[in-house]
This record gives structure tokens, C-alpha cells and sequence, in this order.
């Protein structure tokens, strides 16, 4: 199949997993308010079969930090896909070296790289929370793939790199009479 | 840059217009201009070669290096 042809294919299938992750955080977030504010029992199902029950029960605290830091994963998951929308909105093959689509997907590797960090760290918490006797182990699978965004960060910084120079050579091959 | 081109000084000297070397050299009218306000960034030799038959005169004609 032609990379014409593709590209809006693609396009398509980032708007529905956008769409998904969306829906997905957006759960989340309600579940959280309503087990803070209207029923604690919410906790005990806050979307995507995460229970946080237990951590409620053991510390208020320490479970609005965790939700939190949860939300904030999924959100910069969402803002990832979001700029892989961004990328084929702006992408043309005639002239793919654009500033636009350079500056997403160097955004795209610090989301990523923060997403990475950011389940690394709720990561470790949720297993120090662990010692006390708090079963987390559904949470930790609800944050694992913090390897693979690290690493994504780093593939997605080197190919924005390799980007910029694209740039500065089809400029300079736009520039040549 | 320290390469000043001066393909306007030339084309003066030589009476032709852009639209006259444009069609002499086959360069659209948007890259002589690039070519002539400075902002290009390199010259072909084979636009070089057409540009100095059409104005009848030597790289170093249209070509210059002065230091900054």
C-alpha cells in the first residue's frame, strides 16, 4: 500500500486510540471524584478494573496522591497520541521537513520520556506502600511500560534530531539555484 | 555571507532584464531573484555555466568574497 494511502489510515487510528485514552483518563477522573466526594466505594472499581480500595482504606493521602499521579500519567499518555495527530494533520510527503512537525515530535519524546519517569516513580511508591501490607498489585500493572516509554523518549528525541537536520537541508536544497 | 553576488551589476552592465535572463538561462523568475538578492544558499555549476554564456562574462564576474 502507497504511504499516501496510509497516512490518513493511520490518521484514523490515532483519532479512535486518542479518542480511547481519553475516554479512559476521563473515567478515571470522575471515579476519583466521585469516591472522594459522593460514595468511597468507588474506589474499589475506578475504571479499567483499578482498585484502590485498600490504599483508601489505609491512607487518604497517600491515595489522592497516587490517583493523581495516575491521572497525570493517562493525561500525557492522551497528550502523546494527541501529537501523533498533530504529526499526520501537518505531515506532507512532497515536503515532510517542516518546523511544525519537528517541534511535535520533539514534544512527543518529553511527554514520553515524562510519562516514562512519571510511572517509574508511582512505580516505586505503590511498592513501598506494599511493605505496609496494601495489596497495589493491581496498580502496578496499570502503570507497567515505563521501560518502553523510556526508551521511546530516547528513539523519538534521536529521530527529532535527525528532523532538525532534515530541515536545514531541504533548505538548503530549496535554496539552491 | 561573505559572497556577494552580483548578478544585478552585471545584468545592468549587459542592458537585460530578469524576465530576458530568465528565459535565456530556463531559472524560474522567483530562483534568479533568490539568486540576486543574496539569499541563496549555493549555485549549480550548470546555472552558473548558463548564466555566465547568457551575460557573456566569467564567474568572477557574478561572484565576489568579501570579508566580513
Amino acid at each position: 500500500m502507497k504511504a499516501e494511502k496510509t497516512l490518513p489510515l493511520l490518521q484514523v487510528f490515532s483519532w479512535i486510540i486518542y479518542i480511547g485514552i481519553s475516554i479512559k483518563t476521563g473515567t478515571i477522573i470522575i471515579s476519583y471524584l466521585v469516591s472522594v466526594f459522593i460514595n468511597p466505594q468507588a474506589s474499589a472499581d475506578l475504571g479499567l478494573s483499578l482498585d484502590l480500595s485498600s490504599l483508601m482504606e489505609f491512607n487518604l493521602l497517600y491515595y489522592h496522591f497516587m490517583l493523581s499521579w495516575v491521572i497525570v500519567i493517562w493525561m500525557l499518555k492522551a497528550s502523546i497520541m494527541y501529537q501523533v495527530i498533530q504529526i499526520f494533520n501537518k505531515l506532507k510527503l512532497v515536503q515532510p521537513f517542516t518546523e511544525e512537525v519537528y517541534s511535535h515530535i520533539y514534544k512527543m519524546s518529553q511527554l514520553a520520556l515524562s510519562t516514562g519517569l512519571l510511572s517509574y516513580g508511582a512505580y516505586t511508591f505503590s511498592r513501598w506502600i506494599s511493605k505496609f501490607g496494601v495489596d497495589l498489585s493491581n496498580l502496578q500493572e496499570f502503570i507497567s511500560g515505563r521501560a518502553e516509554f523510556l526508551f521511546m523518549a530516547a528513539i523519538l528525541f534521536v529521530i527529532s534530531q535527525v528532523f532538525k537536520r532534515g530541515i536545514e537541508i531541504q533548505s538548503e536544497n530549496e535554496l539552491t539555484i | 555571507m561573505p559572497i556577494i553576488v552580483n548578478l544585478d551589476v552585471m545584468m545592468a552592465k549587459r542592458k537585460m532584464s530578469l524576465n530576458e535572463l530568465s528565459e535565456k538561462v530556463e531559472v524560474t523568475l522567483s530562483n534568479l531573484s533568490i539568486l540576486k538578492t543574496g539569499k541563496a544558499k549555493a549555485v549549480r555549476f550548470s546555472t552558473l555555466e548558463a548564466i555566465c554564456k547568457a551575460l557573456d562574462c566569467q564567474p568572477g564576474d557574478i561572484l565576489e568574497f568579501r570579508e566580513e
